[in-house]
């Protein structure tokens, strides 16, 4: 692993470190030093470039430059059930789980016999993308959006975070880093991933080719992120967030009530109201912290 | 037929000789095959964990129900016992467990 020098003491730190050893001063994040490396950014800006050029010489730059200034302004939004948000919904203290706290997200997504086995892939994505296994617990995943909408494989509730408190601890990975894995092995391309603050080269790099003349900015949203038949087939760019998330993390929440589970059939007993109370709670919950919430 | 069973999870895990499987509730009448290893993933972050024997994959999916909706009950008395929360949320709450309370085994829990 690459030694880089701690920002404030100057002296050599491993990438695997959260705090200096030198001199106890916290560290960026491990995904973010990763993304920030000079080979990767510069790789980046190559794609990004060549990405302008082609544009221009299919005659849609201005096109591609109205795409990337709508995604300078993209933000972080992720989907979840109301049973994993509501344990931490009226704790302030209690923290979001992660893909290893929770065995939802892994049931949901045993969608196929021949899709990834994400046990052994998404830990195998989440070490490349850290550089080692030893904070792979501490990732959250969110997608990159335009018009607030999440994909809705992983729960009827979408969450838009807060960007000043998640921007200095996010890289982003062009598609879901786990079906890379399953795909093409744990070794990422150069200038495959970004830091926060360079989204929007990390998006014409990957996008501008599907971009033409006639295309219309209300397309962007959905040439950004685009729900798939499964979650293995939806398209978008994952943003990977370092550390703890609690309820102020979250700037909107908005709920789907057309998946309440009130419709569950093997129920031993029938339960037409089922959920209606968690719902208004989370509205409530949702007002108390400040978070904005809609029901749609 | 040996059984881990949770109410918050919704899950519950089962080992019958060497064979592993796992109930949800939100999909009672599936069996899904399991490793022992997934026991971690499965009840990752819940305490409320029941132990038992039983005779019959139907005796799971019922004791399955039982602690689903008797950990949903609670919430919803939690719920009642909340100042904050709106009057609307409160008579949500009290309508919902109306549907719970007529059952003796669930006021028992």
């Amino acid at each position: 692993m690459d030694p880089n020098p701690c920002e404030h003491c100057a002296q050599e730190i491993p990438l695997d470190l959260t705090n200096c050893p030198h001199c106890g001063h916290g560290l960026i994040c491990p995904n973010v030093r990763l993304a920030s490396q000079s080979k990767e950014r510069d790789a980046l800006e190559r794609r990004f470039n060549a990405a302008i050029v082609d544009a221009a010489s299919r005659g849609c730059e201005k096109t591609v430059q109205e795409f990337e200034a709508a995604v300078r302004n993209s933000q972080a939004v992720l989907g979840s059930t109301l049973e994993k948000l509501m344990p931490i919904v009226n704790r302030d203290r209690d923290v979001f789980a992660t893909f290893h706290d929770l065995s939802e997200l892994r049931f949901l997504r045993e969608s196929s016999v021949a899709g990834p086995d994400w046990n052994i892939a998404r830990p195998s994505a989440e070490s490349a993308l850290l550089g080692s296994r030893k904070h792979i617990e501490k990732l959250h995943y969110a997608a990159l959006a335009l018009d607030g909408r999440s994909l809705p494989h992983y729960g009827e509730l979408t969450i838009r975070l807060r960007e000043n408190l998640i921007s200095s601890r996010v890289s982003l990975f062009q598609e879901n880093s786990a079906v890379y894995v399953h795909r093409h092995g744990v070794t990422f391309p150069e200038g495959s991933r970004a830091i926060w603050e360079e989204r929007h080269k990390l998006c014409v790099a990957k996008l501008a080719g599907k971009i033409t003349k006639s295309t219309g900015a209300d397309e962007f949203s959905t040439i950004l992120l685009q729900k798939g038949a499964t979650a293995v087939d939806d398209q978008f760019v994952e943003v990977l967030v370092f550390g703890a998330m609690t309820f102020a993390t979250f700037e909107k929440v908005t709920v789907r009530r057309s998946t309440s589970k009130a419709s569950s059939k093997s129920s031993k007993r029938p339960r037409p109201r089922r959920g209606t109370a968690n719902e208004r709670a989370l509205l409530n919950y949702c007002k108390i912290y400040k978070t904005e919430c809609e029901l749609v | 037929m040996q059984v881990v069973l949770s109410g918050r999870a919704c899950v519950a895990l089962l080992k019958d000789g060497g064979t592993w499987n796992s109930i949800h509730y939100e999909e009672i009448d599936r069996l899904v095959t399991r490793q022992p290893e997934e026991f971690d993933v499965l009840f990752a972050g819940v305490r409320d964990l029941d132990w038992i024997e039983v005779a019959s994959i139907d005796e799971v999916r019922d004791r399955l129900a039982d602690a689903v909706d008797s950990a949903e009950a609670l919430n919803l008395v939690l719920y009642l016992c909340d100042n904050r929360l709106s009057a609307e949320t409160l008579h949500a709450a009290a309508r919902e467990l109306e549907e719970l309370v007529v059952y003796a085994e669930i006021v028992d829990s």
